[in-house]
This record gives structure tokens, C-alpha cells and sequence, in this order.
């Protein structure tokens, strides 16, 4: 009986619209930007660097040449290393971030948007976090403890939950009162197993917008942490550390401050381009949520 | 109306309750006891329990926070931990750098970006229209430093026609006040600009479509006044909402682009209390920088009722 139940109308949009999104230009553009820096960060070892933390007191500051293709900074360690190495704590952190914000969130919307008794509660908790800033509340829960990968993620997570939230209780809310649930419901299909296996489908397209979004916010907060010096400790080669380490010297040498912020900007452009790009094509009726 | 007003402010009671129950778990949170940091190092035991008790941290926790919530009611926002100065009187001497920045940076946003958004939503898929795409992906991508930089770079390093660092006050002139906080705005108004651009183009596009502006063409309403008078005025609730969502984007570039540009502000402030983790500070600044951006909200809400009475339900 609950096969007969199961929704074949249910929307499965990613597959429908699958040509569509590979031949859209900011699918394109962004997938082709992001890719590159994933490869570079996976083959870093293997792209012409050295150590990137190994200091070099007799290399202070020394401007490009054959071994150090854009010079070192203050600890005499090579830019172009640190800068390539850069790449995987920013792409670590954001990916951490956007699984644990999606996973979280889908949680905690999927049960308000079902039971009405808990949402009251849970969406005024959530406007409450809305409306401190992102970046001050992911500043103060750094400053709670000692920082490390780990902090700076749980830090940048907490702030992004809520928009997960309000976006799958959103889809819940239209979703719920759809025949298909009321079929499962009538024939005696489970809670649980209406949650999972008839709502939860509904927002894997909006969601995996959303985690775009979150993943370049997230890299772009980390990195203002780092800058202001708050983020991952110094010693991790992080684009927003490089930053915050070259700004002190950025009369004298700049390329200490542009290399790590050109890279950083290629990332964040990337990954909103392709968000941008699946937002347009995966469903048109997204837009209006986000 | 007033009964909408009244609505409205009282929705945002839990929202505060909220931000207040973070903010002073934020506190109680942090590490070590704030009364043996205060005390200072060569503090004995009966010291640090007289602190102690002085500030309440002997009671349960529940009545430490109405003791909190009690005195911040009455504007006391406690003690910085490091110079013994109130709080409220720390962000007061900071206040006006960055209210300076926020109100220039509204300003240069909002006046270019509505205009923009316009043109380009009454022309869609023009050069222009195009164009102002290509240069939003870049205003959300590019992190505020990193253009803070690069400004610095042609303007103060190279052009040297603006200083490269610092805040002159306005009653220093006009003149030097516009040319230190040039960089700044246009540095923290970008990101914001492309925003607010980007949402005035889609919902003048989507009034464009509408039977209404059918109408006021067949009637012989001159095209500039179609869009102006029929098409942006119908748009401006999306556009006020962006406006309003977006100051959480400008309150967190100040906090970034204060230390950037070496301006003495608010934001300065909380970066300097983070790295010396003085607590007080960092829950007073997050207060005021919360209570604004409600604030700011709540007056936009009552702003749509004056201008849309669909509104007012």
C-alpha cells in the first residue's frame, strides 16, 4: 500500500532540469573556477611549493625571484606556498560549515515546520540570532575559546542556522498541506517516515543553494576573522592570516596583501556564481525564498 | 495604523529577550571566572569573593540575568574588565566615526544604487543591465578588505589624492572629513550598493510586467514618469526590506573596514575587546549593534504602512 502512496508527481527537479544547468554560463564559469581551486588545494605538494610554514630568517621579505615566485614575507616563509596551501583551510572550513549549518538546520526546520506546537518557540529563538550580525556573533563565539579549525567552524555554523531553518520550514509549511502527504498520512505512513521520505525530497533543491551561499559566507567570514586576527591560529597558512600578517607591509610590498585576496576573491566568486547559476535553472520559484 | 505600530513593537519583545539571553550566556560562557580576571593577578581569595559577590555572581543564574537585564534596562551596560571605564561611556567616545561612516555609506549606496537598479530594470538586457550583473557578482565576492586594499593601493599609494589612513572629525571641515571617510564609504557601500541595485532591478522588471503599466502607457504617460511614479513606487517594498536586511552586511564591513582604514570607532572597539577578551565590552557593543539593526527594521516595517496601505491589514 505505501508504494501505491508514494508520490510519482513528487517534484524531483534536480534530474528534470539537469541539461539546462550544465549549459548555463554561471554553472559553467563558477563549476570551472571552483574546480580549480579544489585541484590546486588537493595537489598542492605537487605544484612547485615548499613547505609553507618552514620559517627562513635569512629570506626576509624578499621580493620575487626564481625561488620564491612571489617573494616571502616577514618570517621569510614563501607567499605563492602559503597562498596555494591557503586554498584547503578555506575550502575545509567552508564545506564543514555548509554540511553542518544544512544538517542542523534541515533538522530543526523539518520538525518546526511539521509541529506547530514548537514552532512558536523555535522561530523567535531563530529571529533572536537573526538579528545579531553574522560576523559578531561568529566574532564573540571565537573569543569564547582557544582558536582552532574546529572553533572557527562551530563558530561560523551557529549564525547560519537560522536562514537554513526558516528557508526548510518555508518549503514545509506549502509542502504539508500538498495531497501527496495527506495520502500518507491517510493510508497510516509514520511520522518520521513522512518527514524523511516525502518531505525532506521537497527541499534538496533550494538547499543545495543555500549551501553554496553558506559555503562562501563562511570563507568569507573566516577569512575577516583571520584578518582581524581572531580566526585560525597563525601558524595554519589561511588567506585571511596571510592578509592580516602582509597588511603591516603593505607600502613596502603589497603582493603580500593581493596574491592570498586574489585567490580568496576567485573562490567566493566561484562558488556564488555557481549558486547564482543553480538557483536560476534548478527551480525557478527559489529565488523567491532566498 | 496605530494598532499595526503597536503590533509591531510588541513582536519584537521575544527578539530582544532573545538577543539578551545570548549576549549574557556569551558571559557566563567565557572561560575562567570573570572575577579572578578582574581582581587582577596578585589578588588573594577574600578579594576575589567580596568581586564576587559585588557582581552578583554568587546568586543562581537565572537571577544573575534579571540582575543583567535590570540594570541594563536602566542603561548600564557594566564595566569594562580593562580600563574600569562604563561601557556606555567607552561606545560614546567611539560613536562618532562610525555613525559618520554609516550615514555616508546609506547615502552613497542608496542614491546610486536606486537609480541604477532602475535604469536597469526598465531596460533589461541592456549593456547597462548587463553590465550592472557582472559588477554585483563581483561586489559579493570581493571581501571588503581585500577592496579596502586595493583602493588604498591606486587612490592614497599611487594617485596620492586621498589620505591613506584615518579619521578627521567634521568640525575639522568638511572638507577634510569627506576626503578621510571617502575610501571607507565606498569600500563598505559596495557590497551594500550591489544589494540594494540588484533588488530594485528585479522588482521594477516584475512591476514593468504589470496591467497598470499597460494602462499608463496606452493613457500616454511619458515613458521616465512610467517608471519613476508607476513602476518604482509599486517596488519600493522589496526595496526598503533589502535596505533594511542589508545594514547586518554594513554593520559587519564596519567592524572590518574600521580596522583597515585605522579609524577609531565602535568597531575598532570590539576587535581591540575580542583580542583582549574583555567581556563587557564585547556584550555592550554587540547590545547597541543589535538594538540598531532591530531598530532599523521596526522603522521600516512602519514605513511600509505609510507608503502601502495593503499593508496595514
Amino acid at each position: 500500500m505505501n508504494s501505491l502512496a508514494s508520490p510519482s508527481a513528487a517534484p524531483a527537479p534536480a534530474r528534470r532540469h539537469l541539461p539546462a544547468f550544465l549549459s548555463h554560463p554561471s554553472v559553467l564559469v563558477g563549476g570551472f573556477l571552483v574546480l580549480a581551486i579544489v585541484l590546486m588545494a588537493m595537489a598542492a605538494p605537487l605544484l612547485g611549493t615548499v613547505d609553507p610554514t618552514r620559517i627562513d630568517p635569512g629570506m626576509r621579505l624578499k621580493p620575487p625571484s626564481e625561488l620564491a615566485w612571489f617573494g616571502t614575507d616577514l618570517f621569510g616563509r614563501d607567499v605563492y606556498s602559503r597562498a596555494v596551501y591557503g586554498a584547503r583551510s578555506s575550502i575545509l572550513i567552508g564545506l564543514c560549515v555548509a554540511t553542518a549549518a544544512l544538517l542542523v538546520g534541515v533538522t530543526i526546520g523539518l520538525v518546526t515546520g511539521y509541529f506547530r506546537w514548537v514552532d512558536a518557540i523555535v522561530m523567535r529563538v531563530m529571529d533572536g540570532l537573526m538579528a545579531i550580525p553574522t560576523f559578531l556573533l561568529a566574532i564573540a563565539l571565537v573569543s569564547l575559546t582557544r582558536a582552532s579549525i574546529a572553533t572557527v567552524v562551530v563558530a561560523l555554523t551557529i549564525p547560519e542556522i537560522p536562514r537554513v531553518v526558516r528557508l526548510v520550514r518555508s518549503v514545509v509549511l506549502t509542502v504539508r498541506e500538498e495531497p501527496f502527504v495527506e495520502a500518507a498520512i491517510s493510508v497510516g505512513t509514520s511520522t518520521p517516515k513522512i518527514l524523511l521520505r516525502h518531505i525532506l525530497p521537497t527541499t534538496y533543491a533550494p538547499l543545495m543553494v543555500l549551501g553554496t551561499y553558506i559555503c562562501a559566507s563562511a570563507i568569507l567570514i573566516e577569512a575577516g576573522l583571520s584578518f582581524l586576527g581572531t580566526g585560525l591560529p597563525p601558524e595554519i597558512p589561511s588567506w585571511g592570516n596571510m592578509i592580516s600578517e602582509g597588511r603591516t607591509f603593505f607600502q613596502v610590498a603589497p603582493r603580500l596583501v593581493f596574491l592570498p585576496s586574489l585567490f580568496l576573491a576567485l573562490t567566493v566568486l566561484g562558488i556564488n556564481l555557481l549558486g547564482d547559476g543553480l538557483r536560476d535553472t534548478l527551480d525557478p520559484r527559489i529565488a523567491k525564498r532566498m | 495604523m496605530l494598532s499595526f505600530v503597536a503590533r509591531r513593537v510588541l513582536g519584537l519583545v521575544p527578539v530582544i529577550l532573545v538577543v539578551s539571553i545570548v549576549v549574557f550566556l556569551l558571559l557566563r560562557l567565557s572561560p575562567g571566572d570573570p572575577a579572578v580576571v578582574i581582581a587582577g593577578d596578585n589578588a588573594d581569595a577574600a578579594t576575589i569573593e567580596k568581586i564576587r559577590s559585588s557582581l552578583g555572581l554568587d546568586q543562581p543564574l537565572v537571577t544573575q540575568f534579571f540582575i543583567w537585564a535590570g540594570s541594563l534596562l536602566q542603561g548600564d551596560l557594566g564595566i569594562s574588565i580593562f580600563s574600569n571605564i562604563p561601557v556606555a561611556d567607552l561606545i560614546l567616545q567611539r560613536l562618532e566615526p562610525t555613525a559618520s561612516l554609516a550615514v555616508t555609506t546609506l547615502v552613497f549606496a542608496i542614491v546610486i544604487a536606486v537609480p541604477l537598479g532602475t535604469i536597469a530594470g526598465a531596460t533589461a538586457g541592456s549593456w547597462l543591465d548587463r553590465a550592472l550583473m557582472l559588477v554585483s557578482v563581483l561586489g559579493f565576492s570581493v571581501p571588503v578588505f581585500v577592496l579596502g586594499y586595493c583602493l588604498i593601493y591606486v587612490f592614497s599609494l599611487q594617485l596620492r589624492v586621498l589620505p591613506v589612513q584615518g579619521f578627521t572629525s567634521i568640525s575639522n571641515g568638511i572638507g577634510p572629513f569627506l576626503s578621510s571617510i571617502a575610501l571607507p564609504t565606498v569600500t563598505l557601500g559596495l557590497a551594500y550598493l550591489v544589494l540594494i541595485a540588484r533588488i530594485t532591478r528585479a522588482s521594477v522588471l516584475e512591476m514593468m510586467g504589470e496591467d497598470f503599466i499597460r494602462t499608463a502607457r496606452a493613457k500616454g504617460v511619458k515613458e521616465r514618469l512610467v517608471v519613476t511614479r508607476h513602476a518604482l513606487r509599486n517596488a519600493a517594498i522589496p526595496i526598503l526590506t533589502v535596505i533594511g536586511i542589508g545594514v547586518a552586511l554594513l554593520i559587519s564591513g564596519v567592524v572590518v573596514i574600521e580596522t583597515v582604514f585605522n579609524l577609531p570607532g565602535v568597531g575598532r572597539l570590539v576587535v581591540d575587546a575580542i583580542l583582549k577578551r574583555d567581556y563587557p565590552v564585547i556584550q555592550g557593543v554587540i547590545l547597541m549593534f543589535s538594538g540598531v539593526y532591530v531598530l532599523v527594521n521596526l522603522a521600516i516595517d512602519i514605513g511600509y504602512a505609510f507608503l502601502d496601505p495593503r499593508v496595514r491589514y
